[in-house]
């Protein structure tokens, strides 16, 4: 890894601070992080399974073009590419070295690379991704000499991601793990800065919001670089000539920030286009930072505004008076914070995956901005507290990633899963607001499923404060 | 060593899981890193026709989550804590902890820990199931018997027997797809022929029916998965076994197995007469209707199949015996060690030679789908893309399925058999209408 000082990369938590653990007002948490102070780490006492930065890194490698990657570890810890294969479609395959307990004992490197060769022999791939596992990290398989002796020998990146499964406990952090092996492994030393090349980095996210970024991105005259998902590795060679790296949620920063130091590339982390304002304002700041001056782009901000009033007339798309839950990570859940304010809804609650230094200013802006008097939820899944906390803040709807907008339904309120939806642009999140008002015009499912039995002990558990088994961390 | 490209099985800690979750009033408490639980959801849950993980499961299922200054100087205490804070947060007859690969590695006492919170008065107990002890139906058989004991541990001495009461094991939940309208649909034939079934799994069974297992006359396996589990409670109750490597799809293995049982119990067999042939009239009656679609559009056709055995199998013998299809390929994904029956005893023998072959592999399977042209390809959703490659119909029956939603659809029996036509004979319409 030529460009970068170490194989690994420090913890989101020591990096940047990282919490994925509070209930409480917004003020303390951002007065936290003043003046380059880290918030004080919160552990919980009691806890409900999440994503790690495995599952981060799986979701995120799949649809990489023309790779593969090989799960050194228990098979269990590839079993989603089941869920990524047959719910995803075509991806890049993933092959799992399936250790055994004897493999856990004795080390087992001759097994990941014969799996390597196998990969290669089948696919042919451009490069191989070979992602650690909790196994590996304990039985200390020596996986950097295994990729140098096989990318050499097979003349392709064979690329080591070191994700032990256990070191961080902010699942984001696997981005950041990811990024800077695919930065070391994956970019190319910059030629000439081509000024309409713009690097659009995605990490997560539908294939239908990284085409209309890339239909916004050209709109104005700029050609986009997409990358890692729905990309090939070109692209990533090609990165370094880009003229900015624009990134949409924070899991950019690793390699946003590698491209800006190592390769001269301006990083910019931009609020998301979600909804008309914010994608007009997303557009104006790139052709701001690309010194791009689009004619194009007030011609576009006035037609579309045309269009937003058209559809906020209609009554299905009207929020006013309803009161939302929002929950997702600290980007995306502040977008839509946003937009329904744009609809006329309003905000009762948000439940942001983990915060750290950097994403703490745009918490603070929006708090600022909106003065929400409500308690913030720092946690990534643990519905139980969610569970607590949505008995007290009785929203309308909540606005949720699947597997919590379930169990916020089971409480029998409204609940709408947003991650499958197109956001990005101008009027894709009309199909988000229809969605909503769907909800709340017909409850009869949800009922069903709140008379249905629970598994909670409400008399004890929902009397008691929601950050009850939330502790700051000692030593 | 096996190539490993898209294992269609989980490890050993999702199957014990998967398990939990598929029993009322059982908390699953998982002691591992964080997304060991969330990979079963995706993978079992809905990967699995949709199905979820029941109400402790998801993202719900407690997990300790357990970091890097676990893993340096154990994680025993984290455990304790969870378990201490669980039961007062969760409603559970049954506290389950699933020990996974890394507190294993370290060396953490979770029995110890188990032991702790029972004597503090709340039921509690404990699976050692390292995602590298095996796949998911290893598990299955490791969660099995630790409810089992914990199930059994107050059951008095001298044993009572209830005449007719059959335990059943083997069909295995978050793996099999059809787990639930198995379950059901066999307890209902069961109970038409005057035996009760006691499914363990699944809709209304709790803990309760878990502790009947010692009473029961005898205990039937259904898959290779059960069959350790039925030697294990003969040997600790003294209980008959049965032993099938398959799950019986329409009438004559139906009959067969309720004979088969009748004889071990010696239960009346005409009592088993009568009832089958009761079913098999009402079962001719609509196969006598489908008779019109058959010949109308063709169906008779050849087909090949992968999925676990159990199912591989007992699908495989009701299209080839009773619809006159011709089975080309049999692949079995969960690689089974075959005991109890020799393989070529249990497959369909029709004037063709069958290939059978034992691969998780999805590369492999993919080409060997693909060999010989099969008219009808059952298999996971994955399978579709070679099926829609080679012109042929495609039915999702085995893990991952995300083209369809499962419930309490099953195959199993009389009643299955039917929705098997139905199922077989609409991707069979569709592919002539997509031609």
């Amino acid at each position: 890894m030529p460009s970068l000082p170490s194989r690994i990369i420090a913890i989101a938590e020591r990096r940047l601070g990282s919490i994925d653990a509070y209930y409480g007002p917004v003020q303390p948490l951002i007065d936290g992080y003043r003046d380059g102070q880290f918030f004080a780490q919160r552990i919980r006492t009691l806890s409900q399974t999440k994503g790690d930065e495995i599952t981060v890194i799986l979701q995120m490698l799949h649809q990489i073009k023309n790779t593969v990657t090989v799960v050194h570890g228990a098979r269990g810890c590839a079993a989603m590419q089941n869920y990524l294969e047959s719910y995803d479609g075509h991806g890049s395959p993933v092959f799992s070295t399936n250790l055994t307990e004897d493999n856990s004992i004795m080390g087992a490197e001759e097994v990941l690379r014969k799996t390597i060769l196998a990969a290669v022999e089948r696919h042919k791939p451009e490069a191989v991704f070979v992602v650690t596992t909790p196994i590996v990290a304990i039985n200390n398989d020596d996986v950097q000499t295994v990729a140098a002796d096989l990318g050499e020998e097979l003349n392709i990146p064979v690329v080591p991601i070191y994700a032990d499964g256990f070191k961080s406990k902010t699942s984001a952090n696997g981005y950041d793990i990811a990024y800077h092996s695919i930065a070391g492994f994956l970019t190319a030393e910059k030629r000439a800065t081509d000024k309409k090349l713009v690097n659009i980095i995605s990490s997560d996210g539908s294939e239908e919001d990284v085409h209309k970024i890339a239909e916004l991105v050209t709109s104005i005259g700029l050609n986009p670089n997409i990358f890692p998902r729905f990309g090939l590795l070109s692209a990533i060679r090609n990165s370094s000539n880009a003229v900015a790296t624009i990134g949409l949620k924070p899991d950019s920063r690793v390699i946003g920030e590698f491209l800006e130091k190592e390769r001269q590339v301006p990083y910019y982390l931009l609020e998301q286009p979600v909804g008309p304002e914010a994608t007009s304002r997303w557009l104006g700041e790139i052709t701001g930072k690309t010194g791009n001056k689009s004619e194009a782009l007030e011609f576009i901000k006035s037609r579309e505004k045309k269009k937003f009033d058209e559809l906020v007339a209609d009554p299905d798309t009207n929020l006013s008076g309803r009161k939302i839950y929002i929950s997702g990570d600290i980007y995306t859940a502040i977008a839509l914070a946003g937009l329904v304010k744009e609809f006329g809804g309003s905000v009762t609650g948000l439940s942001i995956a983990n915060i750290d230094k950097n994403s703490v200013a745009l918490l603070d802006e929006n708090y600022k901005k909106n003065g929400w008097p409500f308690n913030i939820h720092i946690g990534d899944g643990q519905v139980f507290e969610q569970a607590n906390i949505l008995s007290r803040d009785t929203p309308d709807v909540y606005l949720g990633a699947a597997e919590q907008a379930v169990h916020a339904a089971r409480l029998g309120i409204p609940s709408v899963n947003y991650a499958p939806m197109p956001l990005y642009g101008y009027d894709a999140s009309i199909k988000l607001i229809r969605a909503i008002v769907r909800a709340c015009s017909n409850r009869s499912f949800v009922e069903k499923l709140g008379s249905y039995t629970s598994v909670y002990n409400r008399s004890s558990w929902f009397g008691k404060n929601p950050n009850w088994y939330i502790k700051q961390e000692v030593g | 060593m096996k190539n490993m490209e898209s294992l269609r099985t989980q490890c050993a800690l999702q199957g014990a899981l998967s398990a939990a979750n598929a029993i009322g009033g059982v908390i699953p408490v998982v002691h591992s890193t964080a997304g060991c639980a969330y990979q079963n959801y995706l993978a079992g849950g809905l990967a699995n026709g949709g199905q979820g993980a029941g109400l402790a499961g998801g993202l719900a299922v407690p997990s300790t989550n357990i970091v890097e200054k676990h893993v340096v100087f154990g994680g025993s205490a984290r455990l304790r804590e969870q378990l201490k804070n669980a039961v007062k947060v969760f409603e559970g007859k049954l506290f389950l902890v699933l020990s996974g690969c890394t507190p294993n590695l370290v060396g953490d006492d979770s029995k110890a820990m188990v032991e702790e919170i029972e004597t503090q008065g709340y039921p509690a107990a404990y699976v050692q199931a390292s995602g590298f002890h095996g796949s998911a139906y290893t598990g299955y058989e490791l969660a099995v018997r630790s409810l089992v004991d914990f199930a059994s541990k107050k059951t008095a001495s001298p044993l009572t027997t209830v005449k007719g009461l059959i335990n059943i094991f083997g069909i295995v939940p978050g793996q099999d797809t059809f787990w639930q309208g198995e379950l059901l649909s066999l307890s209902r034939e069961f109970s038409a022929a005057g035996l009760i079934l006691n499914p363990l799994f699944g809709f209304n069974q709790t803990v309760e029916n878990w502790k009947n297992i010692p009473h029961a006359s005898l205990n039937l396996s259904l898959s290779p998965w059960g069959s350790g589990i039925v030697e294990y409670l003969k040997e600790k109750f003294g209980t008959p076994a049965l032993k099938r490597s398959f799950v019986p799809v329409g009438a004559e293995d139906t009959k067969q197995l309720l004979l088969d049982i009748a004889g071990k119990l010696n239960f009346d067999e005409k009592q088993i007469n009568n009832h089958a042939e009761k079913k098999e009239q009402e079962a001719d009656y609509f196969i006598s209707q489908f008779a019109e679609a058959y010949f109308n559009f063709n169906f008779q056709t050849d087909f090949s199949i992968a999925g676990p055995l159990s199912q591989a199998v007992g699908i495989s013998r009701f299209l080839a015996y009773n619809l006159g299809f011709t089975p080309k390929t049999i692949i079995i994904t969960d690689a089974p060690q075959l005991k109890d029956e020799p393989i070529g005893d249990i497959l369909p023998h029709i004037d063709t030679k069958v290939n059978v072959f034992f691969t998780e592999d999805g590369n492999e399977i993919s080409g060997l789908l693909k060999k010989g042209n099969p008219g009808l390809i059952l298999g996971s959703t994955i399978d579709r893309i070679t099926a829609e490659e080679k012109g042929a119909a495609h039915l999702s029956i085995s893990l991952p399925v995300s083209d369809r939603i499962v419930l309490n659809r099953g195959y199993a029996g009389y009643s299955g058999a039917l929705n098997l036509i139905e199922d077989i004979g609409t991707v069979l319409l569709k592919r002539r209408t997509q031609k």
